[in-house]
């Protein structure tokens, strides 16, 4: 699976955000031509591959953008959005228009959410029109970047708004190499996993799956912690880090976000999509191998390293390289 | 009675004067489409009706009775995607074929765009063709991996050109007079659309019709092609010419654009020269 970044701006400012730097890198303009989106769904197509993912920036902002979904599904892939459900009245009418009568399983929705303290009144509004216009098609998505978060308000908007019952749970990575984005810092790991189970009787009692997105490492949870994940998950659990293969407007592809300077090249560099994962994958295990390969300083000796767990997310890793770099250069 | 296919505008008392002919009917509205059907499918005699509406292609109605007619939609523009998004699912239960107009450098994308989407479709490569365009269309026709509908005019090209002899691909626009005739109400007949258009005539009535393979002037505009080299044109020295025919002679002369179309049908030969992918489409209809 690949993600397309179909617009490089955003119309939020979270203190996590983790495609920051790369939308402040990127020409603020620079959106996903119809050229380039036809040659990523030919490409698509010839990997095999059946599911692509839109992201921006905010994806839906993009002119183009219900264009584009309704082109993909047409191409017979399943698109799955990731937005923050931010979206004006004009354009949520027209998404209703042309979108709602779309089956719910080919196309999803994660909507980003932040807690209703830290949003404007207005974005929230927003969201919540958002939220009740396409509730069937969306599962709803949360970034951890402190030890001290709330899921609350997430699972009232599962019950009020009849959202998927499911929350995508992202661990915010320091986004490499200046890692100026607000993030979970590796001393907060155990607190946050013992904060989050706070919360597994309400994913138990609302049969709400949690689902990790990459970089959670294994050792952050107890035994017991991890049969009440399991359960709660319906055995769904991951503890990986690998590409996600994000493709910018310009056609440029890297891993992941945090690791959007790590290696760019050019989606035309590859002939498949199979290709650019074994690329950053080969990539990625070389860069970890030598050294410390996980988060914390016993991955290295674990017995789930590779095989269960990831050893967290590589910007850990990097972030750490570098800071010994530099400390040995001084 | 020659083999020719007749194209014809909509008209009934001429499709009843040449009930001999199979033919390409002429439509310029969406109710002609099934009318002209229902007049010449029963006898099959109907080889296509072309549509030219002068609408964007997203904004033509289509109506059911379309589903199994071989018909050929020309737009000069394609329109809204959303709209013709609506349409998708029975569009690709009519198995029509959509040309846009060569003369705008987006129609070669969208062009692209319904190739991807599984429907045959092709650019109608004029005078004022976008030959960057053009080019990115024909590599996306000849080697995109992806699978997608026929491309024309290339796939005409890749279908029937021979290494010996030399093609005239205008088919795939029924203006190739090995093959297709114009003919008007006043039982004119000319050698393209666009002669018939400016008064130049091969013949004129059934009789003459009839007999147009020993017309003098039928023959010289056959091998009109000829001229090229007795006139020393600068098409005659051209490696591509056997694809092109010189169809953009003098055109060349005036804005410069003689190395982008010589580069561009020096593409299609080299792609053709290579085997071709195969493409989906219906292989039982031919031009």
């Amino acid at each position: 699976m690949a993600n397309i970044l179909l617009t490089q701006k955003c119309v939020r400012s979270c203190p996590y955000c983790f495609a920051k730097d790369n939308m402040e890198s990127a020409e603020a303009n620079a959106v996903m031509s119809w050229q380039n989106m036809l040659y990523l769904a030919d490409m698509l197509e010839a990997s095999k591959e059946n599911h692509v993912s839109l992201l921006g920036g905010e994806p839906t902002i993009h002119p183009h953008f219900i264009d584009y979904v309704l082109y993909l599904l047409h191409r017979s892939f399943h698109v799955t959005v990731f937005t923050s459900g931010v979206i004006s009245p004009r354009l949520l009418a027209e998404m209703e228009k042309h979108l709602s009568k779309v089956h719910s399983e080919r196309l999803s929705f994660v909507c980003n959410l932040n807690h209703p303290d830290i949003s404007p009144a207005d974005e929230l509004n927003k969201t919540k029109k958002f939220l009740t216009a396409f509730a069937p098609f969306i599962t709803p998505g949360f970034n951890i970047y402190r030890p001290d978060f709330d899921l609350t308000f997430i699972f009232d908007y599962i019950q009020q708004y009849g959202l998927r019952r499911h929350v995508r749970l992202g661990l915010t990575h320091p986004i490499q190499p200046a890692a100026e984005n607000a993030y979970l810092h590796l001393a907060d790991m155990r607190k946050m996993a013992s904060r989050l189970m706070e919360f597994s009787d309400s994913f138990l009692k609302l049969q709400t799956t949690p689902g990790f997105d990459c970089g959670f490492p294994v050792c952050i949870f107890t035994d017991e912690q991890i049969g009440v994940l399991y359960k709660a998950g319906k055995g769904r659990l991951s503890f990986r880090c690998g590409p996600a293969i994000d493709i910018g407007p310009d056609m440029t592809v890297w891993p992941c976000f945090p690791l959007h300077e790590f290696e760019k090249k050019s989606v035309f560099d590859f002939s498949t999509v199979g290709e650019i994962g074994k690329y950053y994958s080969d990539l990625m295990a070389k860069t970890r191998a030598g050294g410390r390969s996980g988060i914390f300083e016993e991955c290295n000796d674990c017995e789930h390293l590779q095989g269960l767990c990831s050893a967290g997310c590589l910007a850990y890793v990097l972030m750490n390289k570098a800071a010994l770099s530099g400390a040995q250069s001084v | 009675m020659t083999p020719h296919i007749l194209v014809a505008p909509y008209n009934e008392k001429l499709m009843g004067q040449l009930r001999q002919w199979k033919m390409v009917i002429l439509a310029s509205g969406e109710s002609q489409v099934g009318s002209a059907n229902n007049h010449l499918r029963q006898d099959n005699r109907l080889h296509a009706v072309v549509l030219r509406t002068g609408k964007a292609l997203s904004a033509i109605e289509y109506e059911e009775p379309w589903e199994n007619i071989p018909l050929f939609i020309y737009a000069d523009e394609f329109g809204s995607f959303r709209d013709l998004s609506s349409k998708v699912d029975f569009l690709r239960k009519m198995g029509a074929r959509f040309f846009l107009s060569g003369e705008k450098a987006e129609n070669y994308q969208w062009v692209q765009m319904l190739a991807s989407m599984g429907f045959n479709c092709g650019v109608h490569l004029g005078k004022k063709a976008h030959w960057e365009a053009a080019s990115d269309l024909l590599h996306y026709s000849f080697y995109s991996p992806a699978k997608h509908g026929q491309v024309e005019p290339f796939n005409y090209i890749s279908g029937n050109f021979s290494v010996d002899s030399s093609i005239n691909y205008a088919a795939v626009y029924f203006d190739d007079p090995s093959r297709y005739l114009h003919i008007n109400e006043n039982l004119e007949i000319a050698a393209s659309s666009q002669e018939l258009n400016d008064g130049i005539f091969l013949a004129k009535g059934i009789e003459e019709l009839k007999t147009i393979s020993s017309n003098k002037a039928y023959e010289t505009r056959l091998n009109a092609w000829r001229g090229l080299f007795l006139r020393n044109s600068e098409c005659s020295g051209c490696e591509s010419w056997r694809v092109c025919l010189g169809k953009h002679e003098g055109l060349s002369d005036k804005n410069g654009s003689k190395m982008e179309c010589q580069a561009f049908y020096l593409q299609i030969l080299e792609a053709i020269m290579q085997k071709p992918l195969p493409v989906e489409g219906k292989p039982e209809w031919r031009f």
